[in-house]
């Protein structure tokens, strides 16, 4: 019996505020502890957060809830959500962390892994990586009570050695991009495994997936509009091709890239029905796909793979030298910040990981006017890069001041202590 | 249309080398183009120096000045194009040998607009020269006994100097206008600007039957100041000429520097230019700031430097010509267009084209063809400020915004103009 299985993801940053090179290194409050010195833009943040949240969580939550309750148990679906929406979702809108708890907590549901920040320190810093997986998986369990089995890559991007990574965290299978080079004369619907470690993987069917995500209200396509019925047909087509149909997507599909004018909403609320009129097709989430099917070949992805743009790569994030440069700034910083032990500034250098702020930067769609303009708060990706680069000069100078504050505490404890005839610093 | 030429009466004030800014250059590169699209055109010029010839253009030699003569010339190929002199003094903006700017004794800070016509005989116009408004009479009286000795079946005049000739010359003859408008008075002055020169482009554009735009900036300004009919006015974006790769080599060893290069009027913005640079040397006080042009704001503009003590970071070549630009532009790591109002402003292209990274005025039509600049309200000094700041401390942002601009510029060029152009023409069959 062939399965659906529908994995969403769930992620917005923390956008930064706007800093002029003027402006660096001046600060205009606490001369000593500068912990309050805040490089996000709450208000933006909050009033996109909300935005998204009436546009598309709160209402796709609603009828997801609906569908699962309806089917028993058989409309089944999972989800990835990042650490730093969870936290807008606290700080902002404590009604719509309780609409995914319920969500949740109804049974029909599993939640991935990822990394906390939705960064991109697989590719840059290991160590970080493991981390921020970690704060991500304890996060799981404190806000949903579970413990994520499988995992899946900021922006689905992966290749052999992060596979490698992210079985030593312990995960049983990993998700990634069903891109045609990789896959060769394979079906992405299949579970396959990596070369090397016990790792299974789910390829996405990004003909299929992207149907719905990018084209589902595009008037120039031939198949425009695309009924539940419809789409199911494509679907059951598959029957005896394949065992497992991965359609992953942004959640923000639902409601916000494809407004509820497109009858977005209509079409997910009737396509469960339609696809299990087949009585052959069934949902199930990954790790149940795991579970039920073999893996049917090993699976060598020797370049990074992502879901974005035509070119399924890293290029959207690291395909210019502003990028690299930004990026490899940023996290040259982690062992300065890691040294001085600073909880605050450590979630602050993490919260500048989230790779939304590099994908501002890519400019090879800038003129298209695309989906990297319109999800961008800044008015060009210069102006993105400059801004970034003002907020890390900033920082430089706020680490070199705690860095010397540090120093001078120490050394007055440890003077104190030799006055006191101690020497074991304590404050 | 198959195979007949369409014949053009071609009205213009410059050509290149005489040039004062962007529309002697625009007429060139488009001339050029139009000849290769089945077009004959009968080039009419208030004064010829001579050595207009560009490679692609065979002049005759012009007999007496004073009359209105006609030369002609064939194209190597099917192509042709006719250059006619109209003997006049047309000299609409400031030029470098101009007694108006080459004399320092103004020191009025009022340049913001030009006095009116009763001023004329008398004192210098701001920024035009003198008896400007009889110089274009003339231009149309002549050009109008000129163009009964010529076969054409359309006219298309280059800013508002040539209108009265085009309104003319459609009188005589009942052949269709189309006005080309590279600038408007609102642009040059801003607010003010000169009554009769509005009349002109007022009454003009109302009776022309086509308008050619170089932006979509200029048609909303012209629908917004003058409420022409939006559905006659065509945006053609200028090209840029391709020219063969600069023989001068980008220096590098030098402090980071940032350029101006335009007339020193209030159009061009140079004001905010200087007090953005002011601003910088604050953070950078090693960047070095090149002014290059000329006009009746740089003495100003030279005692608010002097003021604030950076006469040591500015250098004042004047205005440059050719090569002068080429080699102005190779000491430069970010090219600064300001302007209040700008047309369009072929000279971010040129920058561009000598590999040095843009920052432009947003309003300007050349921000609608190069997306990848960076972009600033002129009056955002803050921002103009930031802006530099940043592009010279991370000279990556240069590089990755050169490499997108010219695959921008590599879509514009004057072929692509004069096939718009040929489409506005062919209107008129």
């Amino acid at each position: 019996m062939p399965a659906v299985c529908f994995y969403f993801q769930v992620h917005q940053p923390f956008r930064i505020q706007r800093l002029r090179f003027a402006n660096v290194g001046k600060f205009s409050t606490t001369p000593l502890r500068l912990d309050d010195r805040n490089y996000f833009d709450e208000e933006k943040n909050f009033q996109i957060f909300n935005k998204v949240a009436r546009k598309s969580y709160l209402k796709t939550n609603a009828i997801l809830l609906d569908l699962i309750r309806k089917y028993q148990g058989r409309f089944r679906i999972s989800f990835s959500i990042t650490g730093v929406v969870l936290e807008q979702m606290s700080l902002y809108a404590p009604d719509v962390l309780e609409s995914f708890q319920k969500l949740v907590a109804s049974g029909g549901v599993e939640i991935l892994g990822e990394t906390y920040y939705h960064s991109l320190a697989a590719l840059y810093d290991d160590e970080e990586f493991i981390e921020q997986v970690e704060e991500h998986r304890s996060a799981m369990f404190s806000y949903f009570q579970v413990v994520p089995e499988v995992f899946r890559n900021t922006e689905l991007i992966y290749q052999d050695q992060i596979g490698e990574l992210v079985h030593e965290l312990g995960f049983k299978g990993v998700l990634a991009e069903g891109a045609d080079d990789i896959l060769e004369w394979r079906s992405p619907n299949f579970v396959y495994q990596h070369p090397s470690v016990n790792l299974k993987i789910l390829t996405k069917n990004y003909k299929l997936s992207d149907d719905i995500a990018f084209r589902f209200s595009n008037k120039n396509w031939i198949e425009h509009p695309v009924s539940a019925e419809k789409y199911a047909n494509w679907v059951h087509a598959i029957s005896g091709a394949g065992e497992t149909v991965n359609l992953f997507m942004d959640y923000e599909t639902f409601g916000e890239h494809q407004w509820e004018d497109t009858g977005i909403f209509e079409f997910l609320r009737y396509l469960p029905g339609f696809i299990l009129k087949h009585p052959d097709w069934e949902f199930l989430t990954p790790s149940e796909v795991f579970k039920k099917f073999p893996s049917r070949g090993s699976l060598h992805y020797d370049r990074n793979v992502s879901w974005a743009d035509t070119e399924r790569d890293t290029s959207a994030w690291i395909g210019n030298e502003m990028q690299s440069t930004a990026l490899h700034r940023v996290y040259k910083m982690g062992q300065k910040i890691k040294q001085l032990n600073h909880s605050h500034f450590l979630k602050t250098w993490r919260r500048l990981l989230t790779s939304d702020h590099f994908y501002y930067m890519c400019t090879k769609f800038f003129s298209d006017g695309d989906v990297h303009a319109y999800f961008s708060p800044f008015k060009s990706p210069y102006h993105a890069f400059l801004n970034y680069l003002a907020i890390l000069e900033d920082f430089d100078l706020q680490l070199e001041k705690e860095k010397i504050i540090q120093k001078i505490q120490h050394e007055v404890v440890t003077a104190r202590g030799k006055f006191h005839g101690e020497t074991r610093p304590c404050i | 249309m198959a195979s007949q030429k369409f014949k053009i009466l071609m009205l213009g004030w410059e050509f290149p080398p005489q040039i004062t800014g962007g529309l002697g250059t625009a007429c060139e590169g488009l001339t050029q183009a139009l000849a290769r699209h089945d077009v004959r055109i009968h080039f009419f010029m208030p004064k010829l120096y001579g050595n207009e010839a560009a490679p692609y253009l065979n002049l005759y030699d012009v007999g007496d000045p004073q009359k209105a003569q006609v030369q002609d010339h064939e194209f190597s190929d099917q192509a042709e194009l006719f250059f006619h002199q109209i003997p006049s003094f047309l000299s609409p903006y400031l030029r470098p040998d101009h007694p108006v700017y080459s004399s320092s004794s103004r020191g009025s800070d009022e340049n913001f607009s030009t006095p009116p016509l009763t001023h004329f005989s008398k004192a210098p116009v701001q920024h035009y020269g003198y008896q400007l408004f009889e110089e274009v009479e003339d231009y149309g009286r002549r050009a109008a006994v000129l163009s009964k000795e010529i076969d054409f079946d359309l006219i298309h005049a280059h800013d508002w100097m040539t209108f009265p000739a085009a309104l003319r010359i459609k009188q005589k003859t009942g052949k269709p206008i189309i006005l080309h408008v590279h600038s408007l008075e609102s642009d040059r002055a801003g607010e003010g600007g000169n009554p009769v020169i509005h009349q002109i482009e007022a009454g003009s554009l109302h009776a022309a039957d086509a308008i050619i735009a170089v932006s979509h900036y200029t048609k909303r300004k012209m629908i917004e100041n003058y409420h022409v009919n939006e559905d006659k006015i065509h945006v053609v974006h200028n090209g840029i000429t391709k020219k063969r790769q600069t023989s001068i080599k980008r220096r590098f060893e030098r402090n980071p520097t940032v350029l101006f290069l335009g007339r020193i009027t209030f159009q061009k913005g140079p004001d905010y230019f200087v007090e953005a640079a002011i601003r910088v040397l604050e953070q950078l006080p090693e960047v070095r700031f090149i002014l290059a042009g000329a006009g009746d704001m740089l003495e100003k503009l030279r005692s608010r430097i002097r003021m604030a003590g950076a006469e040591s970071s500015f250098w004042f070549p004047g205005f440059l010509l050719g090569k002068e630009v080429e080699e102005v532009f190779a000491l430069a790591d970010l090219y600064v267009m300001p302007s209040v109002s700008e047309p369009f402003g072929i000279s971010v292209l040129e920058a561009l084209h000598c590999d040095v990274p843009v920052l432009v005025s947003r309003q300007s039509g050349v921000s609608e063809v190069i997306q990848h600049s960076l972009k600033a309200d002129f009056w955002d000094v803050e921002e103009l400020v930031d802006l530099i700041v940043g592009a010279l401390k991370y000279p990556e942002l240069g590089r990755d915004l050169l490499q997108m601009a010219q695959k921008e510029m590599a879509r514009l060029d004057w072929n692509q103009s004069a096939t718009r152009v040929a489409q506005v023409y062919r209107k008129f069959s």
